[in-house]
């Protein structure tokens, strides 16, 4: 016999409540009478506001002359009607970084719990993700290329950690352009898991955040490499400390 | 495909689906009680957010996706993560050799070996269902399996 005959076997031997199976139906049909949740595709989504404590940039302020979609607009464009819920409600105030030749806007923030997606060759859930919307454009008007892609990037990083192991670990952008603006909503890992850790958004010219562009001083600090004069942007984020998980941090940490 | 109508579709999903996560759920929690409560739960959020599915195969690996992960919460929740199974809970069907080797591996080795094992899924599937990258998964697999080998001193063909 094999082992995977065995296994199965032996698993197909544990002798589970023999009411188990109505009694859940019963506890369903209890939940679904008294809620009606089954009339519901999808509830509502909790959602936290990461606050931007501190910006390091050439330039900081209100800079935008030209006229930016929200963040609610940028999520239902990609198809995110949820997400474009949360930004509408969170109440963010969009903050504005300009460079020497390219402007980012930080547009709106969201914390996804319980979000699931399918991805086309199975099911993928993602039960936590953060989620961000960015614009980038141009200062002279020129408008940018979105086949070219977004001139610049924003990762999230973690003092004490790999400057790349978060964008290693996972995250997407769904984006389009607009009146020569490129718009993205970015999806991150949980962030909250480092919640007892300096984390932060930081924002950079080019595809990958290579070691000339972000690196770790001798503190460990994650910083932009001395040469590096691209742009610069860093958004610090203010996250729940009580929702820190050290163990699932170092559990992702450790796959990368 | 299709969507949830009614009590009639709940009862049948509870029959067709039960036992996978029963199975899954024990595989992490080794408690039968622990592991009904599971797949109660997740029966729950199922009908909480009545997904759309592709298939039924998309639903089942849904289901079980979220049986894993409120196991896993659960036995976080009270501190065995990772541990051996074995060492600090009463194995309920200890005459099991084969299922006491498997429950000994820590949690993150058994959940796969259990995955591929008793569900047939492939790294790709697992990979996908346990939102890991595939090489992990392959690794893990495989170390999980070089211990089992060690354990079961080559009395099952793995």
């Amino acid at each position: 016999m094999t082992f995977k005959d065995k296994y199965k076997e032996e698993l197909s031997d544990i002798r589970f409540a023999e009411n188990f199976e109505e009694n859940t139906v019963e506890i369903l049909r209890a939940a679904h009478r008294k809620d009606d949740l089954m009339s519901h595709n999808k509830r509502p989504l909790k959602v936290a506001v990461l606050v931007i404590v501190a910006i390091l940039a050439l330039s900081v302020g209100a800079y935008a002359v030209i006229s930016l979609l929200s963040a609610s607009q940028v999520a239902e464009g990609v198809g995110e009607k949820e997400l474009a819920v949360l930004f509408e409600e969170s109440g963010f105030e969009p903050v504005t970084v300009k460079g020497e030749v390219y402007s980012l806007t930080f547009m709106g923030t969201a914390l996804g719990e319980d979000f699931y997606s399918y991805e086309e060759d199975g099911p993928m859930v993602s039960e936590n993700r953060t989620y961000a919307v960015w614009a980038v454009y141009r200062n002279d008007g020129e408008a940018l290329d979105q086949m070219a892609g977004s001139p610049i990037q924003v990762i999230p990083v973690v003092d004490g950690y790999r400057p790349d192991i978060l964008f290693s670990a996972g995250m997407s952008a769904s984006g389009y352009s607009k009146d020569g603006v490129l718009y993205y909503l970015f999806e991150y890992t949980d962030l909250e898991v480092f919640a007892n850790e300096h984390v932060k958004l930081m924002a950079f010219e080019g595809m990958f955040p290579t070691n000339n562009i972000i690196t770790a001083n001798s503190k460990g600090e994650i910083v932009y490499a001395e040469n590096y004069n691209g742009f610069k942007a860093v958004f610090e984020l203010d996250l729940d400390e009580s929702k820190a998980d050290p163990e699932a941090a170092a559990e992702l940490m450790s796959q990368f | 495909m299709y969507s949830l109508t009614g009590d009639e579709y709940i009862e049948m999903a509870v029959k067709t689906y039960s036992r996978s996560m029963l199975n899954a759920a024990y595989s992490i929690l080794g408690s039968v009680p622990d592991s009904e409560d599971a797949v109660q739960d997740a029966f729950v959020k199922y009908i909480q957010k009545a997904p759309d599915f592709k298939d039924a195969n998309h639903e089942k690996a849904w289901l079980l996706r979220v049986t894993i992960n409120i196991s896993k919460n659960m036995l976080k929740a009270k501190g065995r993560k990772n541990l051996p199974i074995y060492e600090d809970i009463p194995y309920e069907q200890n005459n099991n050799e084969v299922l006491q080797c498997v429950m000994s591996l820590e949690e993150k080795y058994r959940t796969i070996i259990h995955l591929y094992y008793y569900e047939d899924y492939s790294i790709k599937e697992i990979a996908s269902i346990l939102s890991l990258p595939r090489a992990t998964v392959g690794t893990r697999l495989s170390r999980g399996r070089n211990i089992l080998k060690t354990m079961l001193k080559g009395d099952f063909e793995l």
